[in-house]
């Protein structure tokens, strides 16, 4: 196994709490049960709206980016607090790829606890398997996205769990319509309701309004640069 | 811009700096050492208001040194500009020939054995030793762990996660963890903490046997008796700068300055006593005892003679004359306190 492999293990390892399981858990089972409530309160012609909704409001909303944030606000930050970077910080790898792993460690399991159970839920709302597959991809994408811009707030913060609460009401809901495309949400959101947008169903007036092929380009972009900010910060810094 | 932060800081504590460009001024001739595998050359580390370091310029060879300095000598800070974990604000560092903070082989070529008790809780110790292995890009991980884990004798605590560890045991797995990749340099940062007695012999042993192996092995200690074990060469830190380094005993030689304390031992103190005091050999003479005499010379050699004539003469029967502050504990006080003993 390479250096990557190896620090990807050790970041999924120490991220993945069971105190963490249980959160992400428990939002999981709150997405299924809705999901079903939804699919028997709706009649069927209004499911990919409703369901779509549910997936949006509920899950990329709060769902996804809560669930980034417990996974990767510490990934980094937590090792500088309790001074466990000194024994990755002393051998060949390089601060790029250390940063990459976590990154990639986060989102990967951001995609087992939310994007799976997410996707099961769009399903069980809207009985549209592209609804579903839509809904893996948008989550996926933020929670990359997410996984960055939080790794990087746990460099710049020890306080990355309450600044990154902040982001998520303000930055990414109270101010959605200002911050717009400068959000993950935003696109997250076109990618996940894309179906009912093209059923014109009303989510639209929820401003969803970029295409999925720029809103994939703009989660990707987001997840390098934030990466890219994050190893440059981890390569500067002073490790105690 | 932080070079004139770092120059006004020490006009404030009427300190001046010597201004070197790292990338234009060589080192002085024949230093660093041929055989040198740490080299600090003119670092200086400032902390916002606080100058930690001042232009330090030392080598390290194979062998152990003790790095000594009271509380706020500087040493830690050294420790984490040598290992490339914290960036001097002036100065150079080489670790087997490159900087650990931009190459990749400098850094595999050193080790740490971090101070504080930060550790990866949810590891066994074998997985954590492992990890050090792995990352390096070594071979057969495995063997050489569990090798790591019974130099430190806890080859039957590998299967247990060291969050569960003592103090002590924990202290000896980042041990294994720093000797696992077989580094040309181990830095252990007061590598004794925690430990007791019967384990720090094996330890201060495992580092002498390091240093005889070629192992560059710089050990970090406050406690001067077991840095007087592990070998003679030491490199002292005061304030923030460079106090001394070498072999104490040559260092306690080139302290002329400083006063020999001599015990005498013999039948009649006070008779010995009143027959030196006019001696030009002494300048200080206290009776402890009825058959113990302390002398203060800065002359040891016409001391010896003196004595013995002081002895013949007053008919005294000298027991025992035995050097006081000789060992490394005086040597660092005053290298440190600029007091005598």
């Amino acid at each position: 196994m390479n250096a990557f492999g190896i620090l990807f293990e050790l970041f999924v390892r120490n991220q993945t709490t069971k105190t963490r399981l249980f959160m992400t858990g428990a939002l999981a089972i709150g997405a299924l049960l809705l999901a079903v409530l939804v699919n028997r309160n709706e009649a069927s012609g209004d499911l990919i709206e409703a369901g779509s909704t549910l997936v949006v409001v509920y899950g990329s909303n709060l769902m996804v980016p809560l669930v980034a944030l417990l996974l990767a606000g510490g990934v980094l930050g937590q090792l500088l607090q309790d001074e466990t970077l000194v024994y990755l910080w002393l051998t060949p790898t390089s601060r790029v790829g250390t940063t990459l792993a976590a990154v990639t460690a986060c989102a990967t399991a951001g995609v087992v606890l939310v994007a799976v159970p997410l996707s099961i839920a769009a399903l069980l709302a809207t009985e549209s398997s592209i609804v579903a597959i839509h809904t893996f991809i948008g989550s996926t994408l933020a929670l990359f996205a997410y996984s960055a811009i939080f790794s990087l707030l746990g460099l710049i913060t020890k306080n990355a769990t309450i600044w990154g609460v902040v982001f998520i009401v303000l930055w990414e809901t109270l101010l959605a319509i200002v911050t717009g495309p400068l959000s993950v949400t935003y696109h997250s959101r076109s990618i996940i309701a894309q179906q009912a947008i093209e059923n014109d169903t009303g989510l639209g007036d929820l401003g969803l309004v970029t295409s999925p092929t720029t809103a994939t380009i703009s989660l990707v972009i987001m997840t390098i640069v934030f990466t890219a900010i994050a190893a440059l910060r981890l390569n500067r810094m002073d490790v105690a | 811009m932080l070079r004139v932060d770092l120059e006004s800081l020490l006009k404030v504590v009427g300190e001046t700096m010597t201004q070197v460009d790292p990338n234009l001024a060589p080192p002085p001739v024949a230093w660093p050492p041929s055989d040198a595998t740490v080299v600090c050359y003119n670092v200086s580390k400032a902390f916002s208001n606080l100058v930690a370091l001042s232009d330090v310029s030392v080598a390290f060879r194979p062998g152990v040194t003790g790095l000594l300095g009271p509380n706020g000598a500087g040493k830690s800070t050294l420790i984490r500009v040598m290992c490339g974990l914290a960036k001097p604000s002036i100065g150079k560092v080489w670790v087997a020939g490159g900087d650990p903070r931009e190459n990749a082989q400098a850094r595999k070529a050193i080790s740490l054995v971090p101070q504080q008790d930060g550790i990866f809780e949810n590891l066994t110790a074998l997985k954590f030793v492992e990890l050090a292995g792995k990352l390096n890009g070594m071979d057969e991980v495995h063997s050489r762990a569990m090798w790591a884990l019974d130099q430190v004798h806890l080859t039957d605590e590998a299967n247990r996660p060291v969050g569960e560890f003592s103090k002590g045991m924990r202290q000896r797995a980042k041990i294994a963890y720093a000797l696992v990749s077989n580094p040309a340099v181990i830095v252990l940062d007061e590598p004794l903490n925690g430990l007791d007695p019967k384990q720090r012999k094996a330890m201060i042993q495992l580092f002498r046997e390091l240093g005889e192996m070629g192992k560059t092995v710089i050990v970090s200690s406050h406690i001067l008796d077991e840095v007087q074990r592990f070998g003679s060469h030491i490199t002292v830190l005061a304030n923030g700068r460079l106090a001394a380094e070498g072999d104490y005993k040559a260092i306690r030689e080139k302290l002329d300055s400083q006063p020999r304390t001599i015990l005498i031992e013999c039948n009649s103190a006070s008779t010995l006593g009143a027959s030196l005091i006019t001696s030009e050999t002494v300048q200080g003479l206290t009776v402890s005892s009825n058959n113990e005499l302390i002398v203060k010379t800065s002359t040891p050699n016409d001391f010896r003679f003196a004595v013995a004539k002081a002895a013949q003469t007053s008919n005294v029967r000298l027991q025992k004359i035995k050097p006081m502050d000789e060992d490394l504990e005086s040597v660092f006080r005053y290298l440190v306190e600029g007091k005598r003993q």
